[in-house]
């Protein structure tokens, strides 16, 4: 299965939390797991955890746009997108999860 | 200044994502196959994401310059 997370979410809400645990499970199960940061939820992407969950086979990406607007600079493991790039990975994923 | 005979040329200074991949789209979208655009960006992450999404609409991305201060241009062929 082809897993998409959108992490929209505030920094520290509960969202975060439910994000990386969803994600782990998922890649346990050897799903392709994807997760799209954007808006408030671009502050996320710091986080260590992100992090691991990259090391453990999860694709990451970032709204560029929202990522300047709040003078964030992510790591070079996660990948540069945008809405269209968003709209593109909706289209590839068998299940969308929307956390905001 | 590039070499590439251009076709169209689309100023899209003072626009951010996503209005400045959309707006080139609409303008490629006018052109015929073969015929090349040039945009002129003045916003980063736009830089970067304009000739991503172009590529991944299957057009050919020529080039792509810093052309001043703040200032880049992004050469794409329309491929179809």
């Amino acid at each position: 299965m082809n897993l998409l997370i959108i992490m929209a979410s505030n920094p520290y809400s509960h969202d975060f939390n439910t994000a990386v645990k969803l994600a782990a499970a998922s890649l346990e199960r050897n799903h392709k797991t994807r997760i799209f940061f954007m808006g408030n939820g671009i502050y996320s992407i710091v986080r260590p955890e992100i992090k691991e969950l990259v090391d453990k086979g999860a694709q990451v990406y970032y709204c560029a746009h929202n990522a300047e607007q709040r003078k964030i600079k992510p790591e070079e493991w996660a990948e540069s997108s945008s809405m269209y790039g968003l709209s593109k990975l909706i289209t590839e994923a068998d299940k969308v999860i929307m956390l905001s | 200044m590039s070499e590439i005979k251009v076709d169209r040329e689309l100023d899209l200074k003072g626009e951010v994502c996503p209005f400045t991949f959309v707006k080139s789209k609409l303008i490629m979208e006018q052109m015929e196959p073969g015929q090349v655009l040039r945009v002129i960006l003045d916003y980063k992450p736009s830089v970067e994401n304009v000739p991503k999404s172009m590529r991944e609409e299957g057009q050919e991305v020529l080039e792509i310059n810093q052309i001043g201060d703040n200032l880049w241009e992004v050469i794409v062929r329309k491929v179809k």
